[in-house]
């Protein structure tokens, strides 16, 4: 049996966050970790056969690969693929390390355009934590973008943007659009004894060079340097609760499968909008029947994981553009924001991408079509280092029946009941995309690309996984409040992209990671008042 | 696929990926039809898609090669041009894996990837942010806010 003042269950981006933090203040703090520490060595960016393995064993959905340490996922009722890595770091080990921040009218959708729910806090209220750990994970950036109100500039300048974003850049200023460097959890220069960057081009398949962030890189070896222990391999199936309605710990199957007890006063979740949901239901008991923190029936409802798009533009010229790293070179908010002129509502924000290697160009994926026999080579040729991508992530409203529920029969290997998603694009999020990509066919054009492939709704780009223990101030129509503590259980915690009220229209992990910061230390803060089992 | 199908004239060191000769043969054949030679690029089996390349293809994704040994015993009988269009009918996961194997041990070749002109996945020292044009970021600046304050 374990024992800890504070167990927190997932060692991704917002459990290793939330571990620092309070080890830092002294917390005797507990991880159980379903996956393993990444190895470097075994990351596939330098093999000839990165290609090849990036669509099995280094594939972002846990059905595909097929890990130790994953569990199953029945999506075959979803529009789009839930993608995810179990590990220390977690999902960072494969995420692009794409890292804008919301903006300020994503925290109010329902103020200013009468649809979904406002956020229990505002932008001001989480740029200190955003900045914050924009320093802790090292980002580079360019400080002063106009889509974003002033603030500090990231610690590092920002990364090239290359042949393709110059020559974007430069459509765009003749358009009168907005563009702007990429923000990126990537080095640009050595920091904090990390080296930069040198453009692989496969960050989606892990960094070799550790220049991407993730927090077994960025705050797991402080966070054991100041006493946390972490459990890996160690497969949390439920969250335990005293009559008194307190958490008292989390039952799990260590890797021999042999079944353990973590003893806490604190549990926190920080699993991910699948995993945490999944426990809290995996959680429920006679006292609690419908699962754990869940008097709200929002446990496992409203999961949004923004419809994705691409675009992409042929060119005459070879811009080798496979290079560089893969999250943006640069970034368009031109069109994010609410114009009532349009039928539909909120927006998207594109990123420029790298269009990838030979493999990618001679298969049917993403824009490219299906060719074979005499034609193969002018396919590939027209495919390779001549294309340029904008990838298009919008805003995904908040539906109750997109939802993460247990599976009637699928189990882990442990027997642990699997989730099952129902999850339908909605008809704003069509009409959105269907503007933007019309908007970056423009952009491409601007920019002289001859041709035009376009790919909407790709059903493998589940990667924003959120909003399944919505936060709130009212315990009836939320799961946790502002800080994440459960409504119902309050030594229980959700410190994941579970806790989204809304999508916005970004890449989540900088918020995921401000937001698990902000409620850490602000249960260490009320450490006093938190009412813990006797 | 029977297990007598593929038992037959397997050979090579225990690591190398258990393909029996006439499957490599068939393979040759259909490869060639996927991805012929052209003027400057060779035929598949001259870039070794059925020989050292698909080596170095199963032993890094192992789970094709069932995939690939049903393909051939679906389709032994089938004449080559057909052989594609009739396991996308009976079989399309052995029809995906086929071409991911012929591109990935086309595309695997150190000489066509020279031909292409491909120098991905090398690492390349770059200067801090040397290629932005500051003139250009200017002008967005000028243009003023982007967001609604909120």
């Amino acid at each position: 049996m374990e024992q800890a003042e504070v167990l927190i269950i997932g060692a991704g981006a917002s459990g290793g966050v939330a571990a620092t933090a309070l080890a830092d203040a002294g917390f005797d703090v507990l991880c159980l970790e379903q996956g393993t520490w990444p190895d470097r060595a075994e990351f596939p960016a330098q093999r000839v056969t990165y290609e090849l393995e990036a669509r099995k064993q280094w594939s972002g959905s846990p059905n595909v690969r097929r890990n130790a340490g994953d569990y199953p996922i029945d999506d075959g009722d979803s529009d789009i693929v839930p993608l995810m890595y179990a590990g220390v770091g977690g999902s960072m080990t494969l995420y692009a390390a794409d890292w804008p921040r919301l903006l300020p009218s994503d925290f109010r959708v329902r103020s200013l355009d009468g649809v979904a729910d406002d956020w229990p806090l505002r932008y001001a209220d989480l740029r200190p934590y955003y900045e914050r750990t924009d320093v802790a994970f090292g980002v580079s950036g360019a400080g002063g973008d106009p889509a974003y109100p002033d603030g500090a500039e990231p610690p590092l300048p920002p990364l090239p943007i290359g042949q393709t974003g110059l020559r974007m850049a430069r459509a765009h200023d003749r358009l009168g659009w907005h563009w702007w460097p990429a923000a990126q959890a990537v080095l640009s220069a050595p920091y904090a004894g990390r080296r930069p960057c040198v453009q692989y081009g496969a960050c989606m398949q892990g960094c070799p060079e550790g220049a991407k962030a993730s927090t077994d890189l960025t705050h797991w070896p402080a966070a054991i340097g100041k006493g946390a222990r972490l459990i890996t391999e160690a497969r949390v199936a439920r969250i335990l609760v005293s009559r008194q309605g307190l958490a008292t710990g989390a039952e799990f199957v260590r890797p021999d499968g042999s079944w353990d007890i973590a003893r806490a006063d604190v549990v926190i979740l920080a699993a991910n909008a699948v995993g945490t949901p999944r426990i809290l239901l995996n959680s429920a008991s006679p006292l609690h029947p419908q699962g754990l923190a869940n008097s709200s029936g929002l446990v496992g409802r409203r999961l949004m994981v923004h419809p994705f798009a691409n675009v992409m533009g042929y060119f005459d010229d070879d811009m080798a553009s496979w290079n560089g790293h893969v999250g943006a070179k640069i970034t368009c908010y031109e069109f994010y924001e609410t114009d009532p002129d349009r039928d539909f509502v909120r927006g998207a924000k594109w990123s420029l991408a790298p269009t990838g290697g030979p493999l990618n160009a001679a298969l049917p994926t993403r824009a490219g079509e299906d060719a074979w026999g005499p034609e193969h080579h002018e396919h590939v040729r027209r495919h390779l280092g001549r294309t340029i991508s904008w990838g298009i992530f919008g805003e995904d409203l908040p539906d109750e029946s997109n939802a993460v529920e247990l599976d009637s029969s699928l189990t882990d290997s442990s027997g642990i009941p699997a989730p099952k998603i129902t999850y339908k694009v909605g008809a704003n999020s069509r009409r959105l995309l269907d503007f933007h990509i019309a908007r970056a066919t423009e952009s491409l054009r601007e920019a002289g690309a001859y041709d035009i492939a376009t790919e909407s709704l790709m059903r493998y780009s589940g990667w924003h996984l959120l909003g399944t223990a919505r936060m709130g101030a009212d315990p009836a129509t939320s799961v946790v409040d502002e800080f994440g503590r459960s409504h119902d259980v309050p030594n229980l915690y959700v410190m994941d992209g579970s806790v989204f009220v809304t999508s916005g229209g970004v890449n989540p992990t900088s918020t995921i990671v401000a937001l698990a910061l902000r409620s850490a230390e602000h249960l260490v803060a009320n450490r006093r008042q938190q009412r813990i089992p006797a | 696929m029977t297990t007598q199908a593929v038992s037959v004239d397997v050979a090579g060191p225990a690591d190398e990926p258990a393909v029996p000769d006439e499957c490599r043969d068939w393979l040759r054949r259909v490869a060639d039809l996927l991805i012929p030679a052209s003027e400057t690029m060779p035929a598949a089996s001259d870039a070794g898609v059925a020989a050292r390349q698909l080596d170095v293809v199963l032993r890094s994704r192992p789970d094709l090669t069932h995939h690939l040994l049903r393909a051939w015993t679906l389709t032994v009988d089938t004449d080559p041009p057909e052989v594609m269009a009739e396991l996308r009918a009976l079989d399309p996961t052995a029809h995906d894996a086929l071409c991911l194997i012929v591109a990935g041990g086309y595309y695997t070749n150190p000489r066509v990837r020279g031909l292409l002109g491909y120098t991905g996945q090398q690492p390349h020292v770059v200067g801090i942010a040397e290629d932005i044009d500051e003139e250009l970021l200017s002008r967005v600046i000028e243009r003023g806010p982007r967001y609604r304050e909120a």
